[in-house]
């Protein structure tokens, strides 16, 4: 990128986090971290850093600045900037593409270094890595699964022939067994596409293991959406669902209008806003029920080539990464461990949180450094599919192009 | 100092400030899309020259077509919306009579918002749960028995939910420019008009409309660059679904830039952009040139 270019995008990204840095302390400190994250619960995590570096007499403090759904463009700019950011909490998705060109900080011997590397999650790991070279560490996890109204739905299906069985007992009192969230893509690959991974198996519909092949109409991804489209014909899904956004089903089932939807694991921090449902939580599975998936979302963590501090950041990380740092975030209702050690002996697991735990043990993410454009030919997928489109046709013309876009590559 | 000397630098001096933001935030990045839309423009990286390459690939990229297709749909079908509605209330708002001020004032009030205020608001009057106009177009039958009516399941019914409220939302300005022209139309044209036996309506056509060439050129060039810049609207309205259909070329172009980061089609999108606005107001200040 240009260099006057570069000065003007310093300029903005420097004007941007002014105001965390100005807020944050009257004290000034010889090292301050500068952390980038997308979510605001981040910010317990950097208090609590924080205050152990003080217990411990360090003279290194973390900054965060929280850039919600902005996160993708801004850290882009600022890596082509050359702007300082010492530690970044990224969505898990992007970190193929980061890493692959070359913007995050080798951290292998680091992670290989610590006595939990191999209970670190498995598949958030493989994002993070090009050829055994770990570039990031998990952060938190956001495992999908579904979440069901046990006054509506007092027992759960656990096969798709019982779902649909269900469905047309619903239909038959006029009532709406489920709904889904058709027009946005990553709320559909995220509570969708785990029916048709639990059918076939990771990899089996979407894009390979090392992402050069589209996989989207795999006749297992076909099946799952067969099955949901029957729902629809059925009777016991919304008419507008193909119109419906994340928010639409989410708050008819809040309404007690739909009996089960999917959602992931930060929905238990919401059960205590609506004390009338008596929730409960089951994985999504195959269609005889003996095999359970789930899209394992999250953020991963990693350090930026524009680090100034790259000792401070793995100091930082190491403590996200440490039993202490991971109560932080199980102590906030939802959240989930990285470490598979800390499953069974941290408090604040619940059979809730395990049911999510369980499901992403056997759960997927899609690797691919294309994962933004792919989304596109996935979302219109969905929508045509669930619009009236026939699943096969459409999954094979999506297919073909989310193929030319893997074949196109990044810039 | 001799005066014409001085006056030229109090010249330089009065207009620097105005030809440093221009320069800044249009003149040097536009000569730096063109310069962008030439290279391979990696956000982490060295820029590679591909000279033509990407304006090739945006010609054979289908996104490129039809978010092109539908935005020329959306510009001239919600341009004559708000024209005719902006006309309508200038000429009313031109009689001088009791309460003129009062509602030029409520029709103008909806341009002080934000698009993206406006598009929220009006998201949620469409709303299936809540929404006022929902409820009424229910009321005569719309959505069937069942009364499940949603705007946003077809490309269509969606594309004309939000020309109605670009039409609420931008009108105003419109209507100022027309009532602004309106009022440097001579009364005495009208009087000739009145005294040759021509109707109200005759009026209108035969004298009015001709002398307002100039204000409805620029109402129309504006509606129409702006048509074409369509972007926070459909962004929150109707994301751009079903189906993809109603993404606008300003949303292609900043999911090629800045969510699928190829910076280089991405400018090369943007140039084609301006060069459709550039052509199609230029034939529109041809179109009404004043005879």
């Amino acid at each position: 990128m240009g260099g006057f270019m570069k000065i003007i995008l310093k300029f903005f990204l420097v004007l941007s986090t002014l105001i965390p840095l100005v807020t944050f302390s009257s004290q000034v400190f010889s090292r301050e971290l500068v952390v980038w994250s997308r979510h605001s619960p981040s910010q317990n995590l950097v208090d609590a850093f924080n205050k152990k570096m003080e217990a411990e007499g360090k003279d290194l403090r973390a900054v965060n600045s929280v850039l919600g759904g902005d996160f993708v463009p801004k850290f882009t700019a600022a890596l082509a900037a050359g702007e300082r950011v010492d530690v970044a909490a990224i969505d898990l998705i992007y970190v193929p593409y980061y890493a692959s060109i070359g913007a995050l900080e080798d951290m292998t011997e680091f992670l290989k270094g610590k006595d939990y590397y191999n209970n670190l999650n498995g598949p958030m790991m493989h994002l993070g890595s090009i050829d055994g070279r770990h570039y990031s560490a998990p952060n938190d996890l956001g495992i999908s699964g579904f979440a069901y109204n046990k006054k509506l739905l007092p027992n759960p299906p656990t096969t798709w022939a019982e779902m649909t069985t269900m469905c047309e007992e619903f239909a038959s009192r006029g009532k709406f067994l489920t709904g889904w969230p058709t027009v946005s893509g990553g709320g559909m690959i995220y509570t969708h596409a785990p029916w048709g991974w639990a059918e076939g198996g990771a990899h089996s519909g979407w894009v390979n293991e090392d992402g050069s092949t589209a996989n989207l109409n795999d006749s297992t991804m076909q099946a799952a959406f067969d099955h949901f489209t029957n729902l629809q014909k059925i009777g016991c899904v919304p008419k507008n669902v193909a119109a419906w956004d994340w928010a639409d089903k989410q708050d008819a089932f809040l309404r007690g209008e739909l009996a089960m939807i999917g959602t992931g694991n930060f929905i238990i921090g919401m059960m205590g806003d609506y004390p009338d449902i008596d929730w409960g939580f089951f994985a999504m599975f195959s269609s005889d029920g003996t095999r359970k998936s789930a899209f394992v979302g999250g953020d991963l963590i990693g350090i930026p080539v524009t680090t100034g501090d790259k000792e401070g950041a793995m100091e930082y990380i190491e403590f996200i990464l440490s039993a202490e740092g991971q109560s932080v975030y199980t102590r906030q209702n939802g959240g989930l461990p990285i470490r598979s050690d800390l499953f069974n002996t941290d408090p604040c697991m619940t059979d809730n949180h395990r049911v999510f735990l369980n499901a992403g043990d056997t759960g997927h993410v899609p690797y691919t450094v294309v994962y933004n454009e792919l989304m596109e030919p996935w979302g219109v997928a969905i929508q045509e599919i669930y619009g009236g489109g026939n699943p096969g046709s459409v999954l094979a013309k999506h297919n073909a192009r989310m193929q030319e876009i893997i074949d196109e590559g990044p810039e | 100092m001799n005066f014409v000397r001085k006056e030229k630098i109090i010249f330089v001096l009065m207009v620097s400030p105005a030809l440093l933001l221009l320069s800044v935030f249009f003149i040097w990045p536009l000569f730096n899309s063109f310069w962008i839309s030439f290279h391979t423009w990696p956000m982490f990286g060295k820029p590679k020259w591909v000279g033509l390459d990407n304006y090739i690939y945006t010609l054979n990229d289908p996104r490129f077509w039809e978010t092109l297709k539908f935005t020329t749909i959306y510009t001239f079908t919600a341009t004559p919306m708000l024209f005719i509605v902006a006309l309508i209330t200038a000429l009313l708002c031109n009689v001088r009579t009791w309460g003129t001020t009062f509602f030029r004032a409520m029709y103008f009030l909806p341009v002080v918002l934000s698009f993206a205020t406006a598009s929220y608001i009006w998201l949620w009057l469409y709303s299936e749960l809540y929404g006022i106009i929902i409820y009424v177009l229910e009321l005569f039958g719309f959505g069937g028995p069942d009364k499940n009516l949603n705007v946003w399941t077809t490309p269509t019914s969606g594309l004309w939910a939000v020309n109605t409220m670009v039409t609420w939302k931008f009108s105003g300005i419109q209507m100022i420019i027309l009532i602004a022209g309106l009022q440097a139309i001579r009364d005495d044209y009208n009087e000739a008009s009145t005294l040759m036996g021509a109707s109200r309506w005759q009026t209108i056509w035969h004298v009015t409309l001709p002398l307002l060439r100039p204000s409805i050129a620029l109402c129309l060039i504006l509606c129409i660059a702006g048509g074409y810049q369509a972007y926070e609207q459909f962004l929150i309205m109707t994301q751009g679904g079903p189906q993809g259909a109603t993404r606008t070329i300003l949303m292609h172009t900043t999911d090629m830039g800045f969510t699928w980061f190829k910076l280089g089609p991405a400018a090369s999108v943007g140039i084609f952009v301006m060069v459709i606005i550039f052509v199609l107001t230029a034939i529109q200040l041809r179109l009404f040139k004043p005879h």
